[in-house]
């Protein structure tokens, strides 16, 4: 029997499902090669667990949520996060650090709905997460590789390249050792360095690599000069709940008392 | 008491309930609701640089994102006083209309196209109607790659910058380009023709239908805000006109226009445009005798599948002419202002509004996307359709009414800041 694979999202832009259905040349081998029992931007058919994959788009950000996941986690075999909202929160968990009462009065006026909104996390805040498809939007090849390792009874690794190592490949000059503000060494390859190759500097979306050093990081964009509110923006914009950041501010403290 | 509920109407971008309550034979209480997770863009976009905001703007929908990306940019660079080349407004409209075909082909081959045919999905179609899905493909692999060549990638782009581009596409990926949109056309003229070709529920109410209008061209890129009912007014005061009001089942707000629902999209930018559009796309509508304005839901598709020709054609004339030269992005001077910017994207007419500071720090945000200004209309539309097919089955009351939705292609992750069909029988 072919495996069962179903594609959830919670709260997100569901750029990433779309990045999936852009895989043109390749939807048909996947629809040969699994049975896609839950796709709701693609297909009516919703199937009752067990599934063997769930792939998760989008952040927890609602009660309502909370329970899905969960529900998702009993029912399923394999549970992946797909996205930088389903690793990390994405960019809505920007408004974490916001006043909601401020925000709902200022965008709802005095009639507020009733949102039940939670601050927006990753899914892995909530349940066990097998593995990570990462990047705001994914990359759709990095997708199609891990859907293919799952499929053949591999276990996929993670690649714990930073950036760099894609970028090097595709001999750009470096934004790092130029400008300062690029997190390309900061953050989990696999994109291909894309934007680096396409001048811009890494804007970290795909999370922060575990064995990170980031002090000596943030005292290299300070030696180039970056102050300390664009440091700030650069490291809190598609992951700014990352885990690893959390020490950030401390970090970046340390940093200035020692220069 | 019995209740019908359509939770989570599939085959839309986003999340949302319709909710129905009937009694004798009469609805008694209607309500759109759009049930996804706030995320207020417009709260977090505060507080951040001019020269980020486009980039994050384009995360509030992943189906569109160019729209939001390309009109965020554009009001940035109004506020700043940014004048960028020739050669940047026509790549940046390839960008664009790249992005409506990517999006009406999603719309027209995946969301619609099995509702049709009676399938779940396109893929489950792939055996009976192998040529027709394989064709939908084939044009959406295209529209992908004019926003990848141009834009950098098909989720988000990223090439475009304030001034300019960060990365220009080559000449020879350009010339590939134009010679596969040539290719193309006679796919579009085959998918004009079956979109035709189905019979639609005979269902119309009246509604004003309004878009951008402009001398020079089929308004995509600029023009003013017009209506069929007469209304001509500048973009910049849509917030004279346009009014977002809150309701307390919906984390999405209802727009009306003077105080009226209205509706925006393919079918609008047809009724307030047709004379504009290239010879081939009115030849579609002349050959079968279709008649703008239309007051008919479910012409959307329709109206779209006439757009992917025109969008073709004009892709086809803006690449023809283009000599690529190099080409950095224009200078500016960061200063305190505002940027107001309209475009007409995917499901409408989007507005983006940005009030900066002296360094350049965003300190008001305001943005409507189309499916916002549609959801009044909906509505209306479902109190209207639902009492002429109240006698057939249940089942069948839920299928056509999701498609009477469907075929606004509403999407809710961009006017989310929240649809299931709940029929309640009392």
């Amino acid at each position: 029997m072919k495996p069962r694979v179903a594609i959830f999202d919670m709260t997100s832009c569901d750029g990433c499902q779309t990045t999936i259905l852009n895989l043109e040349e390749y939807l048909v081998d996947i629809a040969n090669a699994v049975d896609i029992v839950n796709f709701r931007l693609g297909t009516e058919k919703v199937s009752p667990g067990p599934y063997d994959i769930s792939i998760v788009e989008g952040s927890i950000s609602r009660q309502e949520e909370v329970k899905k996941i969960k529900w998702i986690r009993e029912n399923s075999k394999t549970v992946i996060a797909l996205g930088a909202c389903a690793t990390h929160g994405g960019p809505q968990a920007l408004s974490n650090r916001l006043n909601k009462k401020d925000i709902h009065k200022e965008i709802y006026g005095n009639i507020v709905p009733k949102l039940n909104s939670l601050d927006a996390k990753g899914i892995d805040q909530y349940i066990k997460v097998d593995h990570y498809i990462r990047g705001c939007p994914i990359d759709k090849f990095d997708f199609l590789n891990i859907l293919k390792q799952f499929l053949i009874g591999k276990i996929p690794k993670e690649n714990t390249n930073p950036v760099c190592v894609e970028c090097r490949f595709n001999e750009n000059v470096c934004q790092f050792m130029e400008l300062g503000a690029c997190l390309g060494p900061f953050t989990y390859g696999g994109c291909g360095a894309i934007c680096p190759t396409n001048n811009l500097p890494c804007d970290g979306c795909r999370g922060a690599l575990d064995d990170l050093n980031l002090e000596a990081g943030i005292r290299i964009m300070k030696k180039k000069n970056i102050g300390d509110d664009k440091i700030k923006a650069l490291f809190r914009k598609y992951v700014p709940s990352d885990k690893r950041y959390e020490k950030f501010e401390e970090m970046l403290k340390n940093v200035n008392n020692k220069t | 008491m019995s209740i019908i509920k359509l939770d989570h109407i599939t085959k839309i971008e986003g999340h949302a309930n319709l909710y129905v309550k009937i009694q004798n034979d009469k609805v008694k209480e209607l309500r759109l609701e759009a049930v996804e997770g706030a995320r207020y863009f417009e709260g977090f976009l505060k507080g951040r640089k001019y020269d980020e905001v486009h980039h994050i703007a384009s995360r509030i929908c992943g189906v569109c994102s160019q729209s939001h990306l390309l009109c965020a940019l554009k009001a940035i660079e109004n506020a700043l006083g940014v004048k960028v080349s020739e050669q940047t407004t026509r790549l940046r409209k390839l960008i664009l209309m790249g992005s409506i075909l990517q999006s009406h082909l999603l719309h027209l081959y995946f969301l619609a196209l099995p509702d049709y045919f009676g399938f779940e999905s396109a893929l489950a179609m792939t055996k009976s109607h192998k040529d027709t899905v394989l064709r939908g493909l084939k044009l959406k692999k295209l529209a992908n790659d004019i926003c990848t060549i141009i834009g950098g990638r098909d989720v988000h782009c990223i090439t475009p910058i304030i001034g300019g581009f960060s990365k220009l596409p080559t000449q020879k990926a350009l010339n590939k380009l134009l010679e596969r949109l040539k290719e193309s056309r006679q796919d579009v003229i085959k998918t004009a023709k079956l979109f035709i070709s189905f019979k639609n529920p005979s269902f119309a109410r009246k509604k004003d239908l309004v878009s951008l209008k402009s001398d020079k061209e089929y308004a995509l890129w600029e023009g003013h805000i017009a209506s069929i009912d007469g209304i001509s007014v500048p973009f910049s005061e849509y917030h004279k006109h346009l009014q977002e009001q809150s309701v307390k089942y919906s984390s999405a707000k209802f727009v009306t226009l003077n105080n009226n629902s209205f509706m925006v999209g393919a079918v609008a930018r047809i009724s307030n445009n047709k004379d504009k559009l290239t010879k081939s796309a009115r030849n579609i509508i002349q050959k079968n005798k279709l008649t703008f304005p239309c007051d008919s839901p479910f012409m959307n598709n329709v109206a779209q599948a006439i757009e992917l020709m025109h969008l073709t054609d004009t892709c086809i004339a803006l690449l023809e002419d283009l000599k690529l030269v190099t080409e950095d992005p224009v200078k500016y001077n960061v200063k305190a202002g505002t940027g107001i910017a309209a475009l007409e994207v995917p499901r409408g007419t989007v507005y983006h509004e940005y009030e900066l500071n002296g360094v350049g720090e965003v300190v008001r945000a305001n943005i409507i996307s189309p499916t916002t200004q549609n959801l009044l209309s909906i509505e209306e539309d479902v109190k209207q359709f639902l009492p002429t097919i109240l006698k057939k089955h249940k089942q069948r009351i839920i299928l056509d009414l999701e498609k009477l939705i469907r075929a606004y292609d509403p999407c809710i992750s961009c006017s989310a800041h929240f649809l299931e069909v709940e029929l309640d029988y009392v």
